[in-house]
């Protein structure tokens, strides 16, 4: 077994090929499954900054929002196991992913929604801790890097493998780092090409600009949220592809399944 | 022996008192396996049910506090 380290540089450059790799169909459909929870999370901000102080006076709002949120998460949740197991056939075997990726057993799919869950409560729970919002956003990364690792369901399984996985914090940290950053990039970006495509679109004739800047001008919360939402949706597939390099790597140094990869990439290689 | 084939000693493990073959042990294995996997999943979808539960409490509870807090 290798004691070297993961190098962060070595994990992005893998991603970035990774996330090429399986983009038709498989960033698409983790595209289609996060935007509803995204859309969701953005709305239910909105809702609570318009009700500021007053918003312990509409609970069932807020509890009928809440539930349309988390059914969101559970759907994205499936996209996310799906990108993840996609991924790591394509790192297993070096092919394409078929419909295959699509075949996660009830048992692993089951068990890595329930870690998730309680990820995510236990986010909300200790919300207010904002230090605990990086690490537990990692611990929901490593689940689904790990979820095609679950083999059996188990209520403690999913959580000592995401442990497991957890023994190089350099490298998850510069990965926290570096996708903090490409999320922040990723929804300036998005703004300025809201902004521009307002700005275009003013010059139509019949084009009511009052009315779209009020919508999309920065003067409007709703799309701030929009936005970052936008930014970290983009980035999504890189970081899961990241993160799923980053077990990959780990578990196969332990193995020895990167000496299998290797000689097989030799073997292919043209003469 | 299970399926009632002669095996010679060393090759039959006892299990309960009773003697099985390897294939016979395999099987006996899968299925005990096979039991523990299904309580294990319905623990997992149970925990699932109760963890969405909470989570649709949370959810407002700490968005009305940040928000009071803000």
């Amino acid at each position: 077994m290798s004691e070297r380290g993961v190098a962060l540089g070595e994990v992005l450059d893998d991603a970035s090929e990774l996330a090429s790799a399986v983009m038709t169909p498989w960033v698409a459909l983790l595209w289609l499954t996060a935007a509803p929870l995204r859309l969701a999370q953005a709305h239910f901000l909105a809702r609570l900054g318009e009700l500021g102080t007053d918003a312990r006076a509409y609970g069932d709002h807020l509890h009928g929002l809440a539930t349309a949120t988390a059914l969101a998460l559970v759907v994205s949740l499936w996209g996310r196991a799906t990108f993840a197991r996609a991924c790591t056939l394509r790192l297993r075997s070096l092919e394409t992913p078929g419909w295959k990726a699509l075949r996660i057993a009830p048992a692993a799919l089951a068990t890595y929604v329930y870690a998730a869950l309680a990820i995510e409560a236990a986010f909300f729970a200790t919300l207010l801790a904002f230090v605990t919002a990086p690490a537990l956003a990692l611990a929901a990364g490593l689940a689904a890097a790990t979820s095609p690792q679950i083999e059996r369901p188990g209520l403690l399984r999913p959580f000592a493998l995401v442990a497991a996985s957890g023994s190089r914090t350099g490298a998850l940290l510069g990965l926290l780092v570096v996708f903090g950053i490409a999320s922040l990039l990723a929804a300036l970006n998005l703004f300025v090409l809201v902004q521009a495509g307002l700005w275009l679109a003013g010059g139509l004739a019949g084009f009511d600009v009052v009315r779209w800047q009020a919508l999309l001008g920065p003067g409007n919360p709703r799309l701030w949220l929009v936005v970052a939402a936008g930014g970290w949706l983009l980035i999504e597939p890189w970081w899961l592809a990241s993160l799923v390099v980053y077990v990959h790597k780990l578990r196969s140094r332990a193995t020895g399944e990167d000496l299998r990869l290797w000689f097989e990439r030799i073997r292919s290689a043209p003469e | 022996m299970s399926c009632r084939k002669a095996v010679c000693q060393e090759c039959a493990t006892t299990w309960d008192g009773i003697h099985y073959c390897a294939p016979c042990l395999a099987k006996q294995r899968r299925a005990t396996r096979g039991r523990s996997d299904w309580a294990a999943f319905l623990a997992v979808v149970a925990a699932s049910a109760g963890l969405f539960w909470a989570l649709v409490r949370l959810m407002p509870w700490a968005g009305v506090l940040a928000v009071e807090v803000m």
